[in-house]
């Protein structure tokens, strides 16, 4: 991202991005306001728009249950409400949710890493599929504070709080080339989710090798415990390497997330807010997701910068815009065409888009190999004697 | 512990396909829940008991027949009653959010019924995605 004298003139900024999360799928209903009847959740939806939220991250929480729904008809049939309730509103699904078949037939079809492609599948389709480009610990709460989680179940409860710290995102090139493939062929568009700079290069990786091509959207998601933390240097070092035709929304949790907010909306960034990952003000007292949005919408008219209404959020996001080729897509994005016979970005290889098995990494696991040549290196090893006539 | 019958649950692999049975064979109101492979089940206005219940696929239990439902007063204090008598149970305690807490035992000859502990506050712990 590249700033001129005048960059940081609210006026020579595009309107503001309002996402909302006001699904909060790790809180319980004393934690936080968090909807459960179908009516509730398609009301916040209602709610989050009617207080400037044009984008919205879709989590779906079964009624039936309470928990975060594993149900793919449950996600279609929250869409298609969604779709009539808030129809301008731009659907972001977040990309965590693998689905679990419940039908002999699914049961045959959704294998391994299918329960996540199936994503791609969704009807009504949403505009966006969040996509991890990289296997990370998300450990949420080595960044909250005592204060942060004060009335909710995770106060004083060591063995839920190490239940969340121990998550993470798997998120392997088995998983991502797959799933970016099938995402493209159905023009649903990926959001990525890059939690540091070097999964920003493996998206630009991808970018040069083909594997996508359509606009760059993405967050740089600051939680902490294995992704971006908080320190602001970081964060300006991060921004600095996003490509200039790139839309970017900061996301972090808790109080923290203000000042980042406050941060992303000076330097023409965009916003993300709701329970999903903060449940308080500036003051310590409790807000709700709407109250969050209304905040994030005083502090842009306090500084002079428009917020976006739907239309200009998705002209800015490039809605529904695909693009023809690698080169087109590199100069709509902003970064340099890749060179002729150049590196390409990314060491193409086949993949059914299924879990592979986990290697386990030692401290010296290259000697390790080396010590004892795998078969294939030794079959290669012969066959080259015997071409050089050596053997 | 005070316990009466309060409602039921029958099974089937595919549900909706067992509600024209059920209709035509009692009667019966049978209606889907919106979103969820749930179908409610009004027996009649005026039925004095087990009026209402349930249609849908088959519990993780595993179940043939109805399931009758027995409200109680503690659905933690009915399973381990059960178990210390002898009889299994099937489902541990498990919210239905914002309803009540349930859980499923079977007896000692293997009959098997749901114990239902209304409560408003009942929900499910979160689990790490």
């Amino acid at each position: 991202m590249y700033y001129t004298d005048d960059s940081i003139l609210p006026e020579n900024q595009a309107p503001l991005i309002i996402t909302a999360a006001p699904y909060g799928p790790q809180w319980l209903p004393g934690d936080a306001d968090i909807p459960l009847t179908w009516d509730e959740q398609v009301q916040v939806a209602v709610d989050c728009y009617n207080a400037g939220a044009t984008m919205l991250h879709v989590h779906v929480r079964d009624p039936a249950t309470g928990q975060g729904s594993i149900n793919f008809d449950q996600y279609n049939y929250m869409l298609d409400r969604l779709r009539t309730a808030v129809p301008k509103m731009i659907l972001q699904v977040g990309g965590s949710i693998s689905f679990a078949p419940h039908t002999a037939d699914a049961k045959a079809k959704w294998l391994n890493y299918d329960t996540r492609h199936m994503l791609a599948e969704l009807e009504p389709k949403p505009d966006f599929v969040t996509v991890a480009t990289g296997t990370t610990q998300w450990d949420v709460v080595s960044m909250f504070t005592p204060d942060d989680i004060k009335g909710t179940h995770l106060d004083n409860n060591p063995a839920v709080q190490a239940a969340w710290a121990g998550m993470f995102v798997d998120a392997g090139p088995a998983f991502y080339l797959e799933h970016l493939k099938r995402l493209s062929a159905n023009k649903i568009q990926p959001y990525f989710v890059p939690a540091h700079i070097h999964q920003l290069e493996i998206i630009e990786r991808l970018i040069r090798a083909g594997v996508y091509k359509g606009p760059l959207n993405l967050a740089m998601a600051g939680y902490g415990g294995g992704t971006l933390g908080r320190n602001p240097f970081h964060w300006m070092d991060f921004l600095r390497q996003v490509p200039q035709g790139a839309v970017t929304t900061f996301w972090s949790s808790m109080r923290g997330l203000i000042s980042l907010s406050a941060m992303a909306i000076v330097l023409g960034q965009h916003v993300r807010v709701g329970n999903e990952d903060n449940l308080w003000g500036p003051d310590k007292k409790r807000r709700s997701s709407i109250q969050q949005i209304e905040g994030a919408v005083r502090l842009c008219e306090e500084f002079g910068r428009k917020v976006a209404n739907a239309d200009e959020a998705r002209e800015i996001l490039k809605v529904g815009v695909w693009y023809d080729s690698i080169e087109e897509t590199l100069a709509k994005i902003g970064l340099p065409p890749n060179r002729r016979d150049g590196e390409q970005g990314f060491l193409l290889w086949e993949t059914d888009g299924r879990k592979t098995v986990a290697k386990v990494a030692g401290d010296s696991h290259p000697m390790a190999y080396c010590m004892v040549p795998p078969q294939a290196a030794k079959l290669a090893l012969e066959a080259h004697k015997a071409a050089k006539g050596l053997a | 512990m005070a316990a009466h019958l309060t409602n039921f649950e029958i099974y089937g692999g595919e549900p909706g396909q067992l509600v024209e049975f059920y209709a035509a064979l009692f009667g019966w109101r049978i209606e889907k829940t919106p979103g969820i492979d749930y179908w409610r089940i009004e027996v009649g206005a005026d039925a004095p008991a087990l009026a209402t219940g349930g249609l849908t696929h088959p519990p993780g239990f595993g179940s043939h027949g109805w399931l009758p439902f027995v409200q109680v007063s503690s659905c933690a204090d009915a399973l381990a009653t059960a178990e210390r008598l002898g009889g299994t149970v099937l489902k541990e305690r498990t919210a239905v959010p914002r309803v009540a807490w349930h859980g499923v035992i079977a007896d000692p000859a293997g009959n098997r019924f749901l114990v239902w502990e209304p409560d408003p506050t009942a929900f499910p712990p979160p689990e790490p995605d």
